[in-house]
């Protein structure tokens, strides 16, 4: 599959499954089931949320993604400033892999304490 | 009297851009933006823009209107004027050659990467390629553009990325040819817009749509090609448009 192609969808199964997940979610609160027995030992819970973290971090990372590769280019940073525009890379670069690193320890931690 | 704001900047003697004022008699007539500008250049005829046709066809005097893209000569300045003034400002996005002008290198860049031109290997009849009617209706509404980059340069995805994305009026170009029952590299132009930036950077903002002065609809066409491109839609399957904005 195409990269633009494997991103767009990416985005959109993403946010769908968000919506059921939120309708899963309010089901739970509304009907008083929510407890944390359900988050600690229930399995379908365990997976479904599991899920969640992992789509949460590639949904939001594609997004922000298509941000930095909007406003920290050279030319976009050159508006605000010339001199800045020189590490218009590594600036995006840098805001990329804060957001690659922070995703990647959000799914780890919340792995940890949800399967351990 | 109105007052009518001019972007000026000439590189060879100005530091920075500033806006220049110039008060002028409301004419009696409803004239067009570009005989108003006409006017104005014989009191100072340093002040620079595009034209030629004067009708809307050559699409050369295109700049933003009191916050809004279109073409100079067919706005009358009733449309134009807002509280006794017109505000004049090049296109945005684009490098400033000088006052009006721009440096429409990159735009043109992106309508020669789709390779605007019928693309067919098969041996060519003796006279013509023919078309049925139903096939050269596909074609309303996308073949009149008139690349006057009005489209392109009020969206926010092509300021941002002009050398990746294709931006919608190549874009509407390029659909004008993927729908051409004549056309034979669909495949082949579709692969060439099939990354996260030629087509995928339209949101959908549908600037371009708003300020088209031949009240083109590229949004619509985007969408056609994402269609083609997501879900292998095939050129056959393309129903006919409007088109229109």
């Amino acid at each position: 599959m195409k990269l633009g192609k494997l991103l767009w969808y990416l985005q959109r199964y993403s946010a769908i499954y968000f919506l059921l997940f939120l309708g899963y979610i309010g089901f739970i609160v509304f009907t008083g089931g929510f407890s944390f027995e359900l988050i600690s030992d229930n399995l379908k819970f365990k997976i479904l949320s599991s899920l969640f973290i992992i789509f949460a971090c590639m949904h939001a990372f594609v997004g922000l993604w298509t941000i930095g590769t909007d406003y920290l280019t050279k030319r976009t940073l050159g508006f605000i400033s010339s001199p800045l525009s020189v590490y218009a890379n590594f600036i995006r670069k840098s805001f990329e892999f804060f957001f690659v690193f922070l995703g990647f320890f959000l799914v780890v931690f919340y792995l940890l304490i949800i399967w351990s | 009297m109105i007052d009518v704001n001019i972007y000026r900047y000439n590189p060879e003697t100005d530091k920075f851009p500033y806006t220049q004022t110039y008060t002028i008699k409301k004419p009696e007539k409803d004239i067009m933006l570009l005989e108003l500008l006409n006017i104005l250049k014989e009191q100072d005829s340093s002040i620079s823009y595009r034209r030629s046709c004067r009708e809307g066809v050559c699409g050369s005097d295109g700049m933003n209107i009191n916050g809004k893209n279109g073409l100079a000569c067919i706005t009358p300045i009733s449309q134009a004027i807002k509280k006794n003034k017109i505000e004049l400002r090049p296109l945005p996005g684009l490098p400033v050659i000088r006052d009006l002008v721009v440096d429409m290198t990159e735009f043109y860049a992106q309508y020669d990467k789709i390779k605007p031109f019928l693309q067919n290997e098969t041996q060519p009849p003796a006279q013509e390629r023919l078309q049925s009617p139903a096939d050269r209706d596909k074609l309303d509404g996308l073949y009149e553009c008139i690349l006057c980059a009005c489209c392109s340069t009020s969206c926010p995805s092509f300021w941002w990325n002009p050398d990746k994305f294709v931006g919608p009026a190549a874009l509407l170009q390029a659909y004008r040819f993927i729908a051409d029952s004549r056309d034979t590299k669909t495949a082949e132009r579709l692969e060439g817009l099939s990354d996260p930036f030629s087509v995928y950077r339209c949101h959908g903002i549908m600037n371009c749509v708003n300020v088209c002065p031949k009240d083109l609809n590229p949004n619509h066409a985007i969408g056609e090609i994402k269609s083609m491109l997501l879900s292998n839609k095939k050129k056959e399957n393309i129903i006919v448009s409007d088109g229109l904005g």
